[in-house]
């Protein structure tokens, strides 16, 4: 198995016009990345979990620049070695596209840039370029929100999305910064086929064992009556959603409501309904990217709706405040809490209109708090 | 360059970080909770020790294959489990096992890999796999007991009659439940077998095959117990199945099959 330096040559192989080739190498990925640009800016100006997302993109750029300024692109593309990651690239933007997910589609499309950059920078060049793909797949929204669901153990830090990318950001940078060490001291990584398939297939593999712990799982359909206003003592009124609601849901109908039941209890039903899947987000989105700080996530301890649909619970805090809710996505068919499924649900059947609903108990205890989700989910019509 | 030694010993670390995480769950412990975390810290020792050693025999191109194999088989189990449905834990820890072994032979090669299979085993999938493993055992092992055991008693003058797990001689009727399986025995007796064939030969079929004689000694351990507690308590009354005897009983049977294993294994030279 050769080296990186053996497979890239004498220093008199070095390719002429480097500067260049790395602009252009930089266009190459401004290029494919084009069609996932609005919703990249959209997310980073309105988002609140995604708004420093231009930081990492700018970090990115930098480390770029970094490798560009200390290793000349020399010798051979590694033009085999790195085909696996041409394929994943392209199958995650095929998937990206087929299931209209724009963070697929966005990651695939830097994936093949930096695949496809051997061809203009060289082999050595390449391998050092690869913790600038990782920068700028957190600067994407919606990693944020994938990671700090997929941090498995209740942490009191607000933002913990950012907190995690940021986490990520300095593992990268070191580890980036001591291979670029060891590099330019002509000790380089080695790579052969078999190595780049290996970690090819063990970076889906993973995807795969990850989505496998936590299958996307669908109850029967949970649906609101929206239109009754009052039922079994509670009375409701409208109330406006805040700007950055309104922002957020953008195409979507949004129904603000607050509830007074028959002990005085206060609750908020807040109902997105869209005809766009990407306008649906988790409430730990906009809440975490609000300040408010996770205290317990999980199922919620009561089936909701008529036929007993299993319900995400969330407690969040912020300073003195907290905040008890439960929420579910729900057709007429069948209702989930989990986005992937939600999306893949809407591929197999695009006709499938599904609403957000969210209902939060306006009260600091915790423990009246559960009650009333109890009582008004309980007492509420449902189709 | 990257050091292998450094990665293979991180990832000796992280592998034992998921079975720590597993065993914080009661559900694993509801068993015997000491036979368990022998089994549990026997397997975390053995993965530490034989990743950080040094590894016998040189990287070539059918180690990456293999890792290339298994990380494969990984990712179809894991997308199969998806496919499925919910509630396949075993597929999907099978592909987290594969997956780990795929990280061996991807850092190591495949005499290290066979080295590990084993511990890795137990401590991916029959630790977390405990409850289920003692769920779908136990009638078997109850059943088995009784069976032998009737068998036994028939030779003396009462009258034995079986039905399912419930023994009748004569007027009295002994239970084998869940607690008189064998099945704790047969944990006890697994890391019994285990160190034994560790310190005694090499190779995993000549210790396979060692360690297969726990079976056997369990199930004549087992089967005496209940064949001593029925004549017992047709004798001075079915009270004494409640009483402090039973539990002196089921402690001399630990001792007899563990003395059963090791007078039948000694037709196994040591090879080491």
């Amino acid at each position: 198995m050769a080296s990186l330096a053996e497979k890239t040559g004498s220093p008199e192989s070095v390719m002429p016009h480097y500067w260049l080739r790395h602009l252009l190498a930089i266009a190459l990925a401004a290029a494919l990345l084009a069609p996932s640009v609005p919703w990249i800016t959209d997310a980073w100006q309105n988002s609140p979990l995604d708004s420093p997302g231009q930081w990492f993109a700018l970090l990115a750029l930098s480390w770029w620049m970094a490798v560009a300024w200390l290793v000349s692109p020399t010798g051979n593309a590694l033009y085999w070695e790195g085909a696996s990651f041409d394929l994943l690239s392209l199958v995650t933007v095929g998937v990206g596209v087929y299931f209209d997910v724009h963070v697929l589609l966005a990651a695939g499309s830097l994936g093949l840039a930096w695949s496809l950059s051997r061809f203009l920078v060289g082999g050595s060049a390449w391998v050092l370029l690869l913790p600038a793909l990782l920068l700028a797949l957190l600067a994407l929204p919606t990693t944020a929100y994938v990671l700090q669901q997929a941090w498995p153990f209740d942490w009191p830090v607000t933002n913990r999305g950012m907190v995690l990318k940021t986490v990520l950001a300095t593992i990268i940078l070191g580890t980036g910064g001591w291979v670029l060490f060891a590099q330019v001291h002509h000790r380089c990584l080695r790579l052969g086929f078999a190595d780049s398939a290996y970690v090819t297939l063990a970076l889906v593999a993973s995807v795969s064992l990850a989505m496998a712990f936590r299958p996307p799982e669908f109850g029967p359909g949970a649906r609101m009556d929206t239109s009754q206003w009052a039922f079994d003592r509670w009375i409701g009124a409208e109330i406006d959603a805040t700007p950055a609601e309104q922002r957020l849901y953008d195409q979507a109908r949004l129904s603000k409501r607050v509830y007074a039941g028959p002990q005085g209890q206060r609750v908020a039903l807040l109902i997105v309904e869209t005809d766009d899947v990407h306008d649906l987000h988790a409430p730990e989105y906009c809440l975490t990217g609000g300040g408010w700080q996770t205290e317990h996530r999980g199922t919620a301890a009561f089936p909701v709706g008529p036929g007993g649909a299993r319900v995400s619970s969330i407690g969040v805090r912020r300073g003195e405040d907290r905040l008890q809710s439960v929420y579910w996505f729900s057709s007429s068919a069948r209702s989930t809490t989990d986005l992937v499924g939600l999306r893949l649900q809407n591929r197999i059947d695009p006709n499938e209109r599904f609403t957000l609903y969210l209902v939060s108990a306006l009260d600091n205890d915790p423990d009246t708090s559960q009650i009333a989700l109890r009582e008004f989910l309980g007492a509420a019509p449902w189709l | 360059m990257l050091q292998p030694d450094v990665l293979r010993r991180g990832l000796a670390a992280l592998m034992l970080v998921l079975p720590g995480w597993w065993l914080q769950d009661a559900a694993v412990l509801h068993g015997d909770a000491l036979a368990a975390l022998i089994l549990a810290a026997t397997a975390s020792w053995l993965v530490f020790q034989r990743m950080t050693g040094q590894v016998a025999g040189q990287r070539d191109i059918r180690d990456q294959l293999l890792a290339v194999a298994l990380v494969t088989a990984s990712g179809v189990l894991a997308t199969s489990v998806l496919l499925l449905g919910e509630g396949k834990q075993v597929m999907t820890l099978a592909a987290l096992v594969l997956f780990t072994l795929s990280l061996v032979a991807a850092l190591g090669n495949r005499r290290q890999l066979a080295l590990v299979v084993i511990p890795i085993l137990v401590l991916y999938l029959l630790v977390p796999m405990l409850p289920l493993f003692e769920a779908a055992l136990s009638y078997p092992m109850r059943r088995l007991s009784a069976v032998l055991a009737s068998l036994l008693l028939s030779l003396g003058s009462a009258e034995v009659r079986l039905s399912g797990t419930e023994i009748f001689v004569g007027d009295l009727q002994v239970s084998v439940t869940s607690a008189c399986s064998g099945l704790t025995l047969l944990q006890h007796m697994a890391w019994i077998a285990w160190w034994t064939v560790l310190s005694r030969h090499r190779g995993l079929w000549r210790r396979a095959a060692h360690a297969a004689i726990a079976l056997p000694a369990v199930l004549i351990s087992n089967t005496l117990r209940v064949v001593v507690l029925a004549i017992w308590a047709s004798v001075s009354g079915p009270e004494v199945l409640a009483s402090a005897g039973h539990a002196y009983i089921s402690w001399a049977a630990v001792a007899v099959a563990a003395f059963l294993f090791f007078a039948m294994g000694s037709i196994y030279k040591p090879s080491k």
